[in-house]
């Protein structure tokens, strides 16, 4: 079944990005407490993420350098193997 | 030199309402704004234009498609928008980005319990689990699930 080799295919090459959005409303006033870069950074690698980025649409700030993270790994899952850190978790 | 378009999936998973579908849009809007596309509209905020909307993708044009040029070759990103954390895993991706929204600790949780569900479909253990007569190439950093606080 094609489904079944989808599911059991050689996944663990398979790059994975953290992206924190709306970094715009990072506040002080958050009644669960703000969540800061390095509590979800130390989650990402936790998770064995490949990249940690955060970016705000709202603002724009940091939307480029997020979307040129991603396709920077996209482009090395054909390019050079797969697109994977080396060991670690990288920051944006 | 490389003329041929290659074709890389991606797949973006997270929450609903965590901006998923407004980041891709912040990106894309250039492209549809000159088309003179409006239907939904949200204020985008920036140093050049503090009026210029962003023009919001609609789902059902899926996947959204970026051509991108890199060192001479060019590359067709498909991005495929979902909330869904069962099937994502047929639309075969090449890259998966997980998101999360800041300012919602639920988010983050959720998130959290993305990485179980991943792990497991990736046949890797769980944070820090490790089952001692399998050999696993990842290597396990941190002992018992990270407490979020």
């Amino acid at each position: 079944m094609p489904e079944c080799k989808v599911a059991f295919e050689n996944r663990d090459i398979l790059p994975v990005l953290i992206l924190g959005l709306k970094r715009d409303l990072r506040s002080a006033s958050d009644p669960n407490g703000i969540i800061y870069p390095q509590e979800a950074y130390q989650l990402a690698q936790a998770m064995r993420a490949d990249k940690y980025m955060e970016c705000s649409a709202m603002t724009g700030e940091l939307v480029k350098e997020a979307f040129e993270e991603i396709c920077f790994t996209a482009v090395k899952t054909v390019k050079e193997g797969d697109g994977q850190s080396q060991g670690g978790c990288m920051v944006m | 030199m490389d003329t041929e378009t290659r074709s890389i999936t991606l797949v973006l998973v997270g929450d609903a309402k965590c901006g998923k579908s407004t980041f891709l849009s912040f990106v894309h809007s250039p492209c549809i704004l000159a088309r003179k596309e409006t239907n939904w509209r949200v204020r985008r905020v920036t140093s050049k234009d503090p009026t210029a909307p962003i023009v919001m993708l609609r789902d059902m044009d899926q996947p959204f498609i970026f051509e991108v040029n890199s060192g001479g070759a060019k590359y067709r990103l498909q991005f495929h928008d979902t909330a869904s954390p069962d099937n994502w895993m047929l639309l075969e991706p090449d890259v998966l980005v997980i998101c999360y929204d800041i300012s919602q600790r639920l988010s983050l949780l959720n998130m959290r319990r993305q990485a179980c569900l991943l792990s497991i479909s990736l046949h890797i253990p769980p944070f820090g689990r490790t089952y001692p007569n399998i050999p696993s190439n990842r290597s396990t950093p941190h002992s018992g699930c990270p407490s979020v606080r």
